[in-house]
């Protein structure tokens, strides 16, 4: 099986190198080629379009700032998003902690379809265009649907990748990611 | 029951998981449905030409993976993008960060000081203050039976020492002085 993300030319490895000697084109290239994930993988979590860009950007920086302890060990790809889940989770924490919101009370965030108090889709939203009605059912998604959803379907990264972002094994990511289109197969038809 | 993200009303998925030779087509169609629209960007993996051709022939004869195939294309038509100005806005931003051009010396110093403490196996020190709960810790699934997502210092369970932040540096470093 090919390595994911480093089927293109120049390798991600490659450009990590030349970046972190201050290659300012092979930096923007890595930015141009992750942050379509990166962004897509937190909104993922986030529900939030300017939140997500936000986080997007910090994970960049983040990144670039420990670009030269990347060793290559794990695939590029997956040490950033790794970096972007932990931005993303630790930006939901301190809002819930400065709301004082205790969203994790019961059943972790995914006790309703609708935590963060949004109201289910209505027949309004239900007849806006084609985007937003897809945004408001991944949404509606369980997490691990949604970003197993996400991760393969709008990014092409295996079952196995998946599940090390996410936290599953690869056999619960696929089960996940095919959970995730039946329903929406089910509410989008 | 609906208190597992993943396992409420896992009865009825079970009935949506596709069996057999269906299951093996649909988990290559979105490699497929990519492949279709070359659409710039995608880094995921490629489809080996015998598998496009088997999930093209399939989809000939098996109505509902030529649904989902169709589906899915929509969905991953609309998937949603970042917004233009994100890439010139990050770009700027890692212009002006102050960490690019800071010496390499002393964060050498302190990877090593790490190395050398990780290397002790003192390595729980920064649990002394207890973290709140994390949320996400409640709605877990099987998983690997190392704990390592969530800590960027840690992938697939190595500690990557250069991802310490650098407070966690500090303190490794502090922990280090007699
Ligand atoms: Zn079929």
């Amino acid at each position: 099986m090919s390595d994911p993300g480093r089927s293109r030319d120049p390798a991600d490895a490659e450009l990590v190198e030349l970046a972190v000697q201050g290659d300012a084109r092979a930096l923007e290239q890595l930015v141009i080629r992750h942050q379509g994930v990166v962004y897509r993988f937190v909104l993922g979590f986030l529900k939030d379009e300017d939140l997500a860009a936000d986080v997007t950007q910090d994970t960049f920086l983040k990144v670039l700032d420990r670009l030269e302890g990347f060793r290559g060990e794990s695939a590029f790809r997956t040490w950033l998003l790794a970096i972007a889940r932990n931005e993303a989770l630790g930006l939901i924490r301190s809002r819930g902690r400065r709301r004082e919101e205790s969203i994790d009370e019961a059943g972790g965030f995914e006790d309703g379809p609708f935590e963060d108090g949004r109201e289910a889709p209505d027949a309004r939203v239900l007849e806006a265009d084609d985007v937003a009605r897809i945004r408001v059912a991944l949404d509606r998604l369980p997490e691990k649907q949604r970003l197993s959803v996400s991760l393969r379907l709008f990014d092409g990264l295996s079952f196995r990748e998946v599940g090390e972002v996410i936290g599953s094994l690869e056999g619960a990511a696929r089960v996940n990611y095919h959970y995730g289109i039946g329903r929406l197969r089910e509410w989008l038809q | 029951m609906r208190s597992e993200d993943d396992n409420d009303s896992v009865f009825e998925d079970r009935l949506r998981e596709p069996a057999g030779e269906c299951a093996r087509i649909r988990d290559l169609l979105p490699l497929y449905v990519a492949q279709g629209s070359a659409s710039p960007g995608f880094a995921g993996e490629e489809l080996a030409e015998e598998d496009r051709a088997g999930v093209a022939e399939h989809l000939v004869r098996c109505a509902d993976c030529r649904e989902e195939a169709r589906f899915i294309a929509e969905l991953r038509a609309r998937r949603p993008e970042p917004p233009a100005s994100l890439l010139s806005s990050i770009l700027e931003a890692a212009r002006k960060a102050p960490g690019r051009q800071k010496s390499t010396l002393l964060p050498r110093l302190l990877r090593a000081a790490a190395v050398a403490a990780l290397a002790l196996g003192i390595g729980t020190f920064w649990q002394r203050e207890p973290e709140p709960e994390p949320m996400w810790t409640v709605a877990l699934e099987a998983q690997p039976a190392v704990d390592w997502y969530g800590q960027d210092w840690l992938v697939a369970g190595e500690p990557i020492v250069e991802a310490l932040p650098d407070d966690m540096l500090r303190m490794l470093v502090e922990e280090m002085e007699p």
